[in-house]
């Protein structure tokens, strides 16, 4: 059974709002690849938060260094890397220690240490289908 | 004043002198030192940096590299890591001239750097990881994509040829 069976799962429909903490994964407007690049911090999971339940400003308030947010679909997510067998998804997962609600994960996605290429793949396809969230 | 030719650029001692916030460790990045433990700067100017005072692009993309060390919430490149990426894009700068573009340069929070290009929908990104056995050059060309594991200099002026042939 997968670590994540027990965790909610998010409707298609739902929008995701990923907080930007490096200012140079957001340059002249556009988001980098490498935000969506797996660190070891990550412990395998994209972090993110649902939009349904919780507004843009609460989610830039969360971190101390947020230099701009996008949004992702959950659908769009779960259909990322299908034809090259990557089975991305995301789920609720909520964090004890986190101030508010509404925690996310994109899970399954692939390890830049024991396989980069798709790693990178992966990084470019989300950033392709990532809209920069205004206020 | 170091001689080169038709034009005279300034020592090491005074690049380190005017580079705004030069990192502790750009010893090992700028030359190697001789018996007395000076900088052996007439025998061993890099090219890099001699690079750097003939271009502006390619100083620009040192000036952002070398910033890596000073930026909140950076984690700064290894020394070696710095090393190798100044030596390995000498080739590519020196064959490509004008047609060569400074990447984007982000760290990886691990000591590692990565440099990425886009022009289009070709990209090349250099991953060069503080183990320097593990770097790795990713492109890709609309839906097709690879990786080059253990890349060097002229791997990474191909692939970055590879990008400008499109834009010709």
């Amino acid at each position: 059974m997968s670590e994540f069976a027990d965790s909610l799962t998010l409707q298609c429909e739902e929008v995701l709002f990923r907080a930007i903490l490096n200012k140079r994964h957001l340059t002249d407007g556009q988001v980098q690849a490498d935000a969506f690049v797996l660190r070891s911090v990550d412990e395998g999971k994209l972090s993110t938060y649902r939009k349904k339940l919780m507004t843009l400003a609460a989610c830039k308030a969360v971190f101390r260094t947020c230099v701009g947010v996008v949004t992702l679909h959950v659908g769009h997510v779960r259909a990322t890397g299908v034809d090259e067998g990557l089975n991305l998804d995301v789920i609720g997962d909520e964090l004890p220690s986190d101030p508010i609600q509404g925690h996310a994960s994109i899970i399954n996605v692939p390890d830049p240490i024991a396989n980069r290429v798709l790693a990178e793949r992966v990084a470019s396809l989300l950033r392709d289908q990532s809209r920069i969230a205004n206020d | 004043m170091v001689s080169a030719g038709i034009q005279e650029f300034p020592s090491i001692h005074e690049y380190v002198s005017n580079l705004v916030g030069t990192p502790p460790t750009f010893q090992g990045a700028a030359g190697r030192t001789d018996c007395t433990g000076e900088l052996s700067v007439e025998s061993e100017c890099p090219e890099w940096l001699t690079l750097y005072y003939r271009d502006k692009a390619y100083a620009a993309f040192v000036d952002d590299l070398f910033s890596l060390y000073h930026e909140e919430d950076e984690t700064p490149p290894c020394e070696g890591v710095i090393d190798w990426v100044l030596e390995s894009t000498v080739l590519a700068k020196s064959l490509l001239a004008q047609n060569w573009t400074g990447p984007r340069v982000t760290s990886d929070d691990e000591g590692g750097i990565r440099l990425s290009w886009r022009e289009g929908d070709r990209e090349l990104r250099a991953i060069v990881p503080a183990d320097l056995s593990q770097r790795y050059l990713y492109w890709q060309h609309g839906t097709k994509y690879g990786g080059i594991p253990n890349f060097g200099s002229a791997t990474l002026y191909l692939g970055l040829s590879g990008m400008n042939e499109r834009v010709r």
